[in-house]
């Protein structure tokens, strides 16, 4: 390892309330409609139930990440579903980090290529 | 093993896509309230010195428009690398991306203006303030949505002051420094407004 390359695997900044499937599924759906969704749209994009949506969505919530608007379609009640600017932002850092997990994995792969060729 | 390559590109550009799309939704909040009213408080008080001492070169203009493009432009790489974060680059540069082509056309019109054709020199201030407002409405998907207002004034300014740029209007330092005075305070009052509110969606 070269010196001052403390711990290059050690990836730090893979924040623990995203790193988990369904948060992982939400955040991505609703970075995907920057207008926000409503819970039932989300429901069907992340394949959750609706206990589990409301659980992760409330995880997310409470670290500021997404905010919640109750309103009404009509005479339906809408719940919709949208990123804020902190969620983006931590977002858009996870994924940064998850940018150098793939990185670092795909120069193993090519590597193991090479010895295989070379072999 | 090809395969295995083509995943990692794919999710690579997953990923990379998604930042964009993050960015592209993102509200900038680089640009600082307080820099952006000590502009307009730096434009009343070059008017004010200019209608003093009877003195009416635009070209002082210009450098005071380069000045305050430093500073707002440092405060905003300060703000936005704090704020923004791994969204920063990104954001910096589409924001500069959209404002650029508007303010190297005012420097062209301006220096081309000022040296070859002096006499025309009045119709400046105008135009400078209607390239301002086309400026914010390119800029405006990652700001405050009430900064249209800001953009909606600079055009009514650009009016206002292209119709009294004849020879017997006002000084052309008012001309100047009251339309940019007053616009850059009420983009600094959308601004503070906008970033007292929740981070909640865009603006």
């Amino acid at each position: 390892m070269a010196k001052g390359d403390k711990a290059p695997f050690s990836f730090e900044g893979l924040d623990r309330v995203l790193h988990e499937k369904a948060r992982l599924s939400i955040m991505t759906s609703l970075a995907d409609h920057p207008k926000g969704l409503s819970f039932t749209e989300l429901r069907e994009l992340c394949a959750l139930t609706d206990g589990n949506l409301s659980r992760h969505v409330q995880i997310l919530e409470e670290a500021g990440m997404l905010s919640i608007t109750k309103g009404f379609e009509g005479r339906r009640p809408l719940t919709t579903c949208q990123l804020t600017d902190e969620g983006r932002t931590r977002f858009s850092d996870y994924l940064g980090v998850l940018e150098q997990v793939l990185r670092s994995a795909r120069r193993g792969v090519r590597a193991g290529d090479l010895r295989e060729k070379t072999a | 093993m090809q395969l295995r390559m083509n995943d990692f590109d794919s999710a690579l550009d997953d990923i990379a896509r998604l930042r964009e799309q993050l960015a592209a939704s993102s509200r900038f909040q680089g640009l600082a309230p307080g820099v952006v009213a000590l502009t307009g408080a730096l434009a009343v008080t070059l008017a004010a010195w200019q209608a003093a001492t009877n003195e009416s070169n635009l070209f002082i203009w210009v450098l005071l428009a380069a000045i305050c493009a430093f500073m707002i432009g440092t405060e905003a790489i300060i703000r936005a690398r704090t704020l923004h974060r791994s969204m920063a680059d990104r954001m910096l540069s589409t924001t500069l991306n959209r404002f650029m082509p508007v303010a190297v056309a005012g420097a062209i019109v301006g220096i081309v203006v000022l040296l070859r054709a002096p006499e025309h020199a009045r119709l400046l201030p105008g135009m400078w303030q209607l390239l301002m407002g086309v400026g914010i409405f390119a800029v405006l998907p990652n700001l405050p949505r009430q900064m249209s207002w800001a953009a909606a004034f600079y055009f009514v300014a650009a009016a206002g002051s292209l119709s009294l740029s004849g020879q017997d209007g006002p000084p052309t330092a008012w001309l100047m420094g009251v339309p940019f005075g007053v616009g850059q305070w009420l983009v600094a009052a959308i601004l503070h407004h906008a970033s007292k509110g929740t981070s909640h969606g865009q603006g």
